[in-house]
């Protein structure tokens, strides 16, 4: 078995948060396959592979984890850049986030969000939550061609 | 009441009219009358006077023949024939004068006779020779019948002239009799239409004084009323425009001066580009108010953003409706009402972004606390006494209590502010629906439902799942105490307004005190205490909330361990807009 490239981007800027969800990635063995992202321009960042990320392996995440609320460029706006450019458009996004709001939803899903998860407040269902995500994403879904697959 | 007056106006009129027309005739005909009478006293005296003519000539001839007796004179033979065809000349005009009485004529036939008698003897004594001795018996003979000729002359003309005489009072008797009534039915006529004319100017006068008095009395009315109108409208604090059919302002109130900061020179009798000193120019507002269809003109809750040049930017809410114009008639104004909610607006703007922030931030330290507690608990597996282990699971489930009041109060806000769809629900399908919804949770327990024949009824299905879950949760919560538990959900039509349908949630449970009612459907408000039942005490304050989105009322009773009753009533008609929740 052969260890790739990280295939899993999570753009979030509580470290709590992101404690948790590895905490659950690493009950599927996904945790290495992670890049932590801490704000929306980041985010960007990496996908651009620019500024910190310049020179990073080519190659696009098979899934983006966005929170929504997040320090000077906010999920939504990682979303919207995304969803416009040729390149990057085909990547799956999943809104992660603690907001159930109907407008948050509805902005999401115009932007073409791939899907949208609520933060569950129990700590088994949220490890849940993330646990299924993760399979779901980086080893059931076939991502769009150009995508750094976990090597099986 | 006019009509009647114009009827009597018009019949007393023409009776006023046939009145005088009567009497005008009457005049006439005794005119007529009195100028009949007047010639028959004329020819009463016509006939006397040649009455007497005749007897003059008679005399004249029967003293020609006495003269010519004693004298021999031939002058009297010529006044004889003088006297002769005198008589015969008044007797044809008697003849004539009596043409039309028989009794006379034969009177004056009888005259003439005696006339011509008397003519023939003294002719015949003319043609024999004098005798100039008075006493010779021929002569005495002759002279004696001629006498008694003129005597009986005398006497038919005496006859004559007496028939005649009565004839004349016989007639001046009817005319004086006629002219009687006619004056008295002249006099009768003019007084009864002196009465009637009188009587129709009375009306006339009355009627005028009332249609006089009816228009002061409007136009008192419709000063009131118009100063009412105008007093309502300046009173108003949103500012109101009123257009008329051809969309010209044709007034506006203080409040809408005040708020465009204009005069009415500025905007009264202008189209609506340059109203307002043509603030309006190239706003949204223009185009809204342009493209409604005011033949229609029905616009409500319109939401629309302006920048105005004065007063920068607003949100305006526009409603337009269809007024009857001033005068009442030919097409309606328009009217147009702009409140500024720029204010509410953005204290909603606020609210939302506070409900934001506590459904986000607040709720992810929770899931921290919570997760990482259960981390904690993991990480020291077999190395936690029972004191830790406790301590533990107090955190755990607090996080998780906060959880669920945060989850219930965002509910809350967003209960007043999500937008509601109408449509006809059935309540029977809905409550057995939730009623399902509860079976895991009751498995264990023996609940007797009762589910009446509940009404259909104009809503958003959604929050009134919501009512019902909260309801019908409240009374599976508050007979958990309950060996057998019954819980009854069916019309309770006997308390509905009209409009409305009423059901009512009865259980037999715990109850509540009566006199903390007021409390019961109060954010936050609860009557039991955690320990006895859990809950956040939001769910009833939710229940009244929807119920008020939908224009309906809610209240309970209950004593204390006598179980609770719960209604609601709904309206049966769609409502023409939600109604609107205060902040």
């Amino acid at each position: 078995m052969q260890r790739t490239l990280p295939c899993i981007l999570i753009a979030e800027d509580s470290p709590n948060d992101v404690e948790m969800t590895l905490a659950a990635l690493a009950e599927n063995n996904l945790a290495n396959d992670v890049i932590v992202v801490n704000d929306g321009e980041e985010a960007l960042d990496y996908l651009y592979a620019r500024n910190k990320f310049q020179g990073r392996p080519p190659g696009n995440p098979v899934v983006v984890l966005l929170d929504l609320k997040m320090p000077k460029v906010d999920g939504l706006e990682v979303l919207q850049v995304l969803k416009q450019d040729e390149n990057l458009k085909m990547i799956p996004v999943v809104m992660l986030t603690s907001s159930r709001e109907e407008q948050d939803l509805l902005k999401s899903y115009q932007l073409g969000v791939n899907a949208y998860v609520v933060k569950p407040v129990g700590f088994p269902q949220f490890i849940d939550a993330v646990k299924r995500l993760g399979v779901f994403w980086a080893v059931y879904n076939q991502p769009p061609p150009g995508s750094t697959h976990r090597a099986l | 009441m006019d009509s009647i007056i114009h009827s009597r106006l018009r019949y007393g009129f023409l009776a006023a009219l046939l009145i005088v027309a009567g009497v005008v005739g009457g005049a006439m005909y005794m005119m007529r009358s009195l100028a009949s009478t007047h010639e028959w006293v004329e020819h009463t005296q016509n006939v006397r006077l040649h009455l007497a003519q005749v007897i003059s000539q008679i005399k004249d001839i029967e003293l020609s023949a006495r003269g010519y007796t004693q004298t021999n004179d031939d002058d009297f033979k010529q006044s004889f024939d003088l006297g002769r065809t005198g008589l015969e000349a008044q007797l044809l005009l008697l003849r004539k004068l009596t043409t039309d009485n028989s009794l006379q004529h034969a009177r004056i036939e009888e005259l003439a006779s005696i006339g011509e008698e008397l003519i023939g003897r003294v002719a015949a004594h003319m043609d024999h020779p004098p005798i100039a001795d008075l006493q010779n018996q021929g002569e005495m003979m002759s002279f004696l019948d001629r006498k008694a000729l003129v005597d009986e002359a005398r006497e038919l003309t005496a006859r004559l002239q007496a028939e005649e005489e009565r004839l004349l009072q016989e007639r001046l008797a009817a005319s004086r009799r006629n002219t009687n009534i006619a004056l008295a039915a002249l006099g009768g006529g003019l007084f009864l239409d002196v009465l009637l004319v009188a009587g129709l100017a009375r009306l006339l006068w009355s009627y005028f004084q009332a249609r006089h008095a009816a228009e002061k009395a409007i136009r008192d009315t419709e000063t009131q009323a118009r100063n009412y109108a105008e007093g309502v409208v300046d009173t108003v604090f949103d500012p109101l425009l009123i257009l008329t059919p051809d969309l010209r302002a044709r007034s506006a109130n203080r409040a809408f001066y005040r708020f465009f900061r204009t005069t009415p020179a500025e905007t009264v009798g202008r189209p609506l580009d340059e109203i307002a000193g043509g603030q309006w120019k190239g706003t949204a507002l223009l185009e809204v108010l342009s493209e409604t269809k005011l033949d229609e003109a029905t616009l409500t809750n319109r939401e629309v953003a302006v920048e105005l040049p004065l007063i920068g930017p607003k949100v305006l809410l526009v409603h337009v409706s269809r007024i009857a114009n001033v005068a009442g008639e030919g097409e309606s104004d328009v009217l147009v009402a702009l409140p500024d909610i720029s204010e509410r607006k953005r204290a909603l703007d606020e609210l939302e972004a506070f409900s934001y922030s506590v459904s986000h931030d607040l709720r992810a330290p929770l899931r921290h606390i919570a997760g990482f507690a259960e981390m904690l608990t993991a990480h020291l597996q077999g190395r936690l006494d029972d004191k830790g282990q406790r301590y533990l699971t107090t955190i755990t489930t607090s996080a998780r209590h906060m959880g669920q009041l945060i989850d219930d109060l965002l509910m809350f806000s967003r209960i007043g502010r999500v937008e509601m769809t109408r449509q006809s629900v059935s309540l029977t399908a809905l409550v057995r629906e939730v009623i399902q919804s509860f079976d895991d949770e009751t498995a264990s327990r023996t609940i007797d439902w009762s589910v009446g024949e509940l009404p259909d009824v104009p809503g958003d299905v959604s929050l009134l799942r919501q009512v019902f879950a909260n309801l019908l949760g409240n009374a599976v919560k508050y007979t958990k105490r309950r060996a057998e538990a019954r819980i009854t959900i069916a019309p309770a039509d006997e308390h509905a307004r009209a409009g409305e349908a009423v059901v009512c949630v009865a259980d037999n449970g715990a109850g509540f005190d009566m006199r903390y009612v007021d409390k019961l459907f109060g954010v936050f408000q609860r009557l039991h205490s955690a320990r006895e039942f859990e809950g956040t005490g939001v769910g009833l304050a939710n229940v009244r909330r929807i119920i008020q989105r939908h224009g309906g009322r809610v209240w309970a009773e209950s004593h204390v361990d006598e179980g609770a009753r719960f209604f609601v009533a709904l309206p049966t008609e769609h409502l023409p807009s939600s109604v609107p929740l205060a902040l």
